[in-house]
């Protein structure tokens, strides 16, 4: 919060061409670990639902895990976007979990009622 | 028979939500009517939950004595700082307790003498809806208070448009005044215009990181820093779904009215569900979380649409007083 806005109202500090979704998959052995950076709202949905695709079916994998510790926000969409990687993770018969869960994001997990993103892996058993 | 000596007098009603309003004069007049409602339905064995204000809460308490241990209370002041969020918490109690028919009972007065004229009308919102929320909803009988001597004539005039029954000095009869309200009459209430020369930014589909830093900024130059991170939140959601059902753009505004932050956003679409917002997100739901979100964290929300558009003004206030933050750390039912 740096600057107040230009006498046109627009907000002044540099968005212009920038990312505010950074994503980068990680794998090791048989387990991939897709890490967020930046901000997570709707414009980030569909290329983390891409990420995830490609993470399930370029080789056979055990675990997905997501990584949220970069995340500086996360509005409904975005969790959404979470909520579905994980279901599509887990109908795929890998083991699903998110990690890295802040106190501002975990605030909204809560709000957006969403809180089973939060829940153990080793729960997720019956949901195939 | 679920109807206790001391309400006697009524014909014979469907079985249905039971939605009536308690018109008292004094507090004796409340506290003793409250009483034989509630001590009806513990003596039924009904679940009963009890929202109205922490002192009344009290003298409820006083008077049950043993009785209270089988009473469930919430403080209006909490559940009903957002009038928006006090249907789901009816909605929870009665995902709680109604299995296998069981009758339930509330008492809810979410209408006090402090409330602001915006508050009063989201209130009347809330007090019409709860007609559709619950209209499949057996056996759940929810009584009302209206504090006559402290509120204005019209307001108890209003009630009377909201609640089926009307129960005056132990009398009970039917509204003549009620009616079923719509999503159209209750979205098309008028607001005021925002105070002249408040800055709008219009946003289309690649603005919304640019719609969250010009609601963060305008929080902090409004002197509101401490809810910066929430204001971008709220117009973040609001503008999300502009993009999505709204013509895929809108106008956000943020002014400061009093001690309260305002920001709305107006797009070209129309909100036709009339309890948008007020259902608590089930799980593998896809999309709709936006304006939950937006009433947990805020204070007033006023929703108008017509087939012209939607607004959709919001009322951030407090600092740390919504109870969602509060009860963060309670696990949501599943």
């Amino acid at each position: 919060m740096n600057a107040l806005s230009g006498p046109d109202g627009v907000p002044t500090d540099e968005l212009g061409g920038q990312e505010v979704l950074v994503i980068s998959s990680r794998r090791e052995a048989a387990h991939v670990v897709v890490t967020l950076t930046g901000e997570l709202d709707r414009d980030g949905t569909t290329r983390l639902a891409t990420e995830v695709q490609h993470a399930l079916t370029d080789t056979p994998i055990e675990a997905l895990a997501i990584d949220l510790r970069g995340l500086s926000f996360a509005d409904s969409s975005g969790l959404q976007a979470v909520l579905t990687a994980q279901e599509n993770t887990r109908l795929a018969g890998v083991t699903f979990r998110v990690v890295g869960v802040s106190p501002a994001v975990r605030r909204v997990i809560h709000y957006a009622g969403v809180d089973n993103l939060l829940l153990p892996t080793d729960d997720d058993t019956d949901s195939v | 028979m679920h109807v206790g000596a001391g309400r006697s007098g009524l014909v014979a009603l469907n079985d249905g939500f039971r939605h009536e309003a308690f018109l008292y004069a004094d507090h004796s007049e409340f506290l003793a009517g409250m009483a034989a409602f509630i001590g009806d339905a513990v003596a039924a064995g009904e679940p009963i939950l009890v929202v109205v204000d922490a002192a009344k809460i009290a003298a409820l308490r006083t008077v049950l004595d043993g009785d209270a241990e089988r009473v469930q209370f919430a403080d209006m002041a909490t559940v009903g700082r957002n009038p928006a969020r006090i249907i789901p918490a009816w909605q929870a109690f009665v995902d709680q307790h109604s299995a296998n028919g069981q009758r339930l009972r509330g008492i809810s007065e979410p209408i006090w003498a402090g409330r602001s004229p915006d508050e009063l009308i989201e209130c009347q919102h809330h007090e019409a809806l709860l007609n559709e929320a619950f209209v499949d909803t057996a056996g759940f009988w929810l009584l009302c208070p209206y504090d006559t001597a402290a509120l204005e004539r019209v307001v108890i005039d209003q009630a009377h448009g909201t609640h089926p029954l009307i129960d005056r000095a132990g009398q009970i009869h039917p509204s003549r005044h009620y009616h079923r309200a719509d999503a159209t009459t209750l979205f098309q209430e008028p607001l005021p215009e925002p105070p002249a020369g408040v800055v709008v930014y219009d946003f289309g589909a690649a603005d919304l990181a640019s719609v969250r830093r010009f609601a963060a900024q305008h929080a902090v130059a409004a002197g509101r820093a401490d809810r910066a991170t929430d204001v971008a939140l709220v117009a973040g959601e609001l503008a999300t779904n502009s993009l999505c059902h709204g013509g895929g753009g809108g106008a956000v505004r943020l002014w400061r009215q009093d001690a309260a932050l305002i920001c709305e956003v107006r797009d070209r679409g129309q909100v036709v569900d009339p309890l948008v917002g007020r259902r608590r997100p089930v799980d593998c739901q896809l999309g709709g979380r936006g304006l939950w979100v937006v009433n947990q964290l805020c204070d007033l929300v006023q929703v108008r649409s017509s087939p012209s558009g939607t607004t959709v003004r919001v009322h951030i206030s407090s600092n740390d007083s919504s109870p969602a933050r509060r009860d963060l750390h309670r696990v949501a039912p599943r």
